[in-house]
């Protein structure tokens, strides 16, 4: 049958051997990327601004158990990190480091959600994937025993591109929305701000300028991975890509993650081109003398199929979860993280809570700043999971001290991408009463300017 | 096999090239897009000319026409001379007061609002200084300005008792010390004048568009930041709706002047200015620039729903009678309307004008308490 002969193609093509150069040059390009990033992390001071210093954290859901370290024991886990890094781009002690990597990168990010990031959870699940890959079986310290080049199955290069791949896509998918195409927010409010930028500044602030961006990015986040895998678009879409992220990294103050996207989209290219770098750059990894051993990695064929079947399910479900819920996804944020909604909009908010005695009925003002950093506190204002649990803290708070039951309300104001401002969560709402769960929080306001 | 190296490299040297002929600086004649063809210099010449620097110029006259009058008490002090010295420096502080929320630029680069504008003063410190004959150049914030002249030129049992301090023993080294303070006033007001006057305002004027270095940015942030001072540390402290201090209960040795009867008109004036910074007075103000980019709320303009928040709050302001210290215990109702109407201003501010005007707001932290 045509079906079962398609499937058995695509079977064949997977289990494929090709040159395991192709995940030993991610290995080193991830490898080389995330060293940048955490040494940065650590120069900027950011460890004691965003872990020391804050008073208060706020917890992902389902690990309100992670908790920081005291003091300075604080910076150890980049410590900890910058070492296994070294060792994950010499491929010393490989599936070690790459495991504590995941777990200490895992560790940090769980610390706080108002660091969150796309591209921070994009190092998470490529971290967690490379654990199960030999990205060490050439060019490696530890493959200095194996025979060069050393051949990989194709699967395992697959599932790295489908990965980056997909957060490509659905960052295009995610980009079909009326704000985005049809209004060109935020962009023309963002680019509104590069105006007194030399020469090209009137350009970037023009409105058409707006629509031709907003276009253009879906468009690009949409084909990329199509582009990506052609050959012949390859290196024309590569350039594209380069230049696309240099430009939001210098438009918008966007961190790394360009530089990771730069970085990790080069895994489409072929082996014999990442063999030609490696070889130019890293060979000294590779023993000069030829090793006996052979290379293998046919071990567990059935659990890694139902494994990574299971988890790009998962990746496909997440992005699109937001569909289980009404509203606009921009305003409510349900289903809004892991779901590469990259840049979607300029959301502000100001917020005050009142805690109130349910036996005396007083009630007391809460202002976010007392026990908050600027950034924290702007993080929260939009986002209402952070707000309910915020709301659980002081809730908490009072009723240690005052020893009666509280309720605690939300007075906060928000704008969604240049529209009116309004009251954005339901005022009369004890929100210490309510819990966080998968549910719609029916306590956010239907928005109402659009 | 395609030459990647080559695509790579020109991607490179197209982008550096980007880069480099795009770093960001602000730049003297922009052209304005987002803002279209509204006139950007109109607007600022007048909100920098007829608002900001009349009153800077203003605060600097009066600081001297202060020193005046408190030398010539200083020198022969007396009923008379006393009650002109307060009326002076009254005028001085409401003139202030008018300044204070335009928080940006010399004022804060050369810690001017600081050495003018430090509350509560410390009394014991001001002791010490006059005892030791330190000269106010040499004291700390909290030993001069405003609210030390406050302390030195007025006393909650009445003028007798200020007077008494001016004639009995070390009555000298409390006089030299007033006049060094007063005289540091017509200094760091002078330098304020002369600073905007020499470049600051050409570059106010100039600043145009609305990133982070823009006048509107400067401007939207300032006015934001000030009515949350004047919110929290003005109203909410004395009546125990502040940051730290929540217990609704009056705190009335937490108003700004606790012995000069001046908190009120102060607060009016702060609002007063920083609605004419707003509206541009009678010329082109950041009301304009919101019409132009159709700013809407509850369908009205944006522009329109701001100065009528700037009238609501400033009438509630004047519905609390004085003594201040008082109201805080037994006008807790205007004091709380007060209040609200400061914190929806304060909403349209920092989510709707801001939002509007593709302003961010940077959240300086200046809670002070």
């Amino acid at each position: 049958m045509y079906v079962s002969g398609l499937y058995q193609n695509i079977i064949n093509k997977l289990k494929e051997p090709v040159d395991a150069a192709s995940l030993a040059f991610f290995r080193i390009v991830f490898g080389c990327v995330m060293l940048f990033s955490q040494v940065r992390f650590l120069l900027s001071g950011w460890v004691s601004l965003f872990y020391i210093k804050p008073t208060f954290f706020f917890k992902y859901y389902g690990f309100y158990w992670v908790k920081t370290l005291p003091g300075n024991l604080m910076y150890l886990p980049w410590i900890g990190m910058i070492i296994v890094l070294i060792l994950i781009i010499l491929g010393k002690y490989y599936r070690v480091a790459i495991t504590l990597f995941f777990l200490l990168f895992s560790y940090t990010e769980l610390l706080d959600i108002t660091n969150y990031l796309n591209h921070y959870y994009l190092i998470t699940l490529l971290s967690f994937i490379m654990i199960f890959l030999p990205m060490n079986a050439a060019f490696s310290l530890d493959a200095r025993k194996y025979q060069q080049p050393a051949m990989v199955s194709r699967w395992t290069l697959t599932v790295l591109r489908l990965q980056v791949g997909l957060v490509y896509f659905f960052a295009g998918l995610s980009k079909i929305k009326y704000d985005w195409l049809i209004k060109a927010e935020p962009l023309k409010i963002w680019l509104g701000a590069c105006q007194n930028i030399p020469v090209l500044g009137r350009f970037l602030a023009m409105p058409f300028t707006a629509y031709v961006f907003s276009w253009a990015g879906m468009l690009f986040d949409l084909t990329a991975v199509f582009f990506l895998l052609n050959k012949k678009t390859r290196p024309y879409e590569y350039a594209v890509i380069v230049l696309f992220h240099v430009m939001t990294l210098w438009l918008f103050y966007i961190g790394i993650f360009p530089l990771v996207m730069i970085g990790v989209a080069l895994i489409f290219f072929s082996s014999a081109w990442h063999r030609r770098i490696l070889e130019k750059c890293f060979s000294w990894l590779n023993k000069p003398v030829q090793a006996a051993q052979v290379f293998v990695f046919k071990k567990h064929q059935v659990a890694f199929t139902a494994f990574f079947s299971l988890y790009f399910v998962v990746q496909f479900i997440m992005p699109l979860r937001y569909l289980f819920y009404s509203g606009n996804v921009l305003w409510t944020e349900q289903g809004f993280r892991y779901a590469w909604n990259v840049m979607l909009m300029e959301k502000d908010g100001y917020i005050d809570f009142y805690v109130e005695d349910k036996i005396t009925h007083e009630r007391y003002i809460e202002y976010p700043k007392k026990y908050l950093t600027p950034l924290q506190e702007r993080m929260m204002d939009t986002q209402p999971d952070m707000i309910l649990q915020y709301a659980h803290f002081l809730g908490d708070k009072y009723a240690q001290r005052l020893h009666h039951p509280m309720m605690v309300f939300a007075d906060d104001y928000v704008s969604l991408n240049q529209m009116a401002g309004q009251t954005y969560i339901d005022p009369k709402v004890d929100l210490f009463k309510e819990t966080d769960s998968f549910a719609p929080k029916k306590w956010i306001l239907t928005q109402t300017n659009k | 096999m395609y030459n990647i190296t080559k695509t790579i490299g020109v991607g490179v040297v197209v982008v550096t090239l980007t880069v480099m002929a795009c770093s960001k600086s602000p730049s003297v004649n922009a052209n304005s897009s987002l803002f279209g063809n509204y006139d950007q210099t109109a607007m600022l010449n007048n909100i920098g000319n007829n608002v900001l620097m009349a009153g800077i110029t203003t605060e600097a006259t009066s600081a001297t026409a202060a020193q005046a009058a408190i030398s010539a008490f200083a020198a022969t002090p007396n009923s008379a001379t006393l009650t002109a010295a307060q009326t002076a420096w009254a005028t001085m502080a409401q003139n202030w007061a008018i300044v204070a929320p335009i928080d940006f630029g010399p004022i804060q680069d050369n810690l001017i609002e600081s050495d003018v504008d430090t509350w509560p003063a410390t009394d014991s410190k001001i002791e010490a200084a006059i005892t030791a004959g330190t000269p106010a150049t040499a004291v700390g914030a909290d030993t001069k300005g405003l609210k030390g002249l406050e302390y030195l030129l007025f006393d909650p049992t009445g003028n007798a008792a200020v007077l008494a301090k001016y004639t009995g023993t070390g009555a000298a080294g409390r006089a030299v010390f007033l006049n060094s303070v007063a005289q540091d006033m017509v200094t760091q007001t002078g330098n304020l004048q002369s600073d905007w006057k020499s470049s600051y305002l050409s570059s106010f004027e100039s600043a145009k568009g609305n990133d982070v270095s823009s006048s509107v940015s400067q401007l939207v942030n300032t006015i934001s930041l000030y009515l949350d001072q004047v919110k929290n540390m003005k109203i909410g402290n004395p009546i125990g709706m502040g940051v730290k201090i929540n217990d609704n209960q009056p705190h009335p040795t937490l108003i700004e002047y606790t012995i000069a009867e001046e908190s009120i008109p102060v607060m009016v004036a702060n609002m007063q200015a920083m609605k004419a910074a707003f509206d541009g007075g009678s010329g082109q103000g950041l009301d304009d620039l919101l019409n132009y980019v159709k700013a809407q709320n509850n369908g009205q303009n944006l522009s329109t729903v701001v100065d009528n928040q700037f009238n609501d709050a400033i009438t509630k302001l004047n519905a609390i009678n004085p003594p201040y210290a008082t109201a805080v215990s037994t006008q807790t109702a205007q004091l709380q309307a007060a209040f609200a109407s400061i914190k929806t201003l304060i909403a349209y501010f920092k989510v709707d004008v801001a939002n509007n005007l593709g302003v961010t707001i940077t959240f300086t932290d200046t809670d002070g308490d």
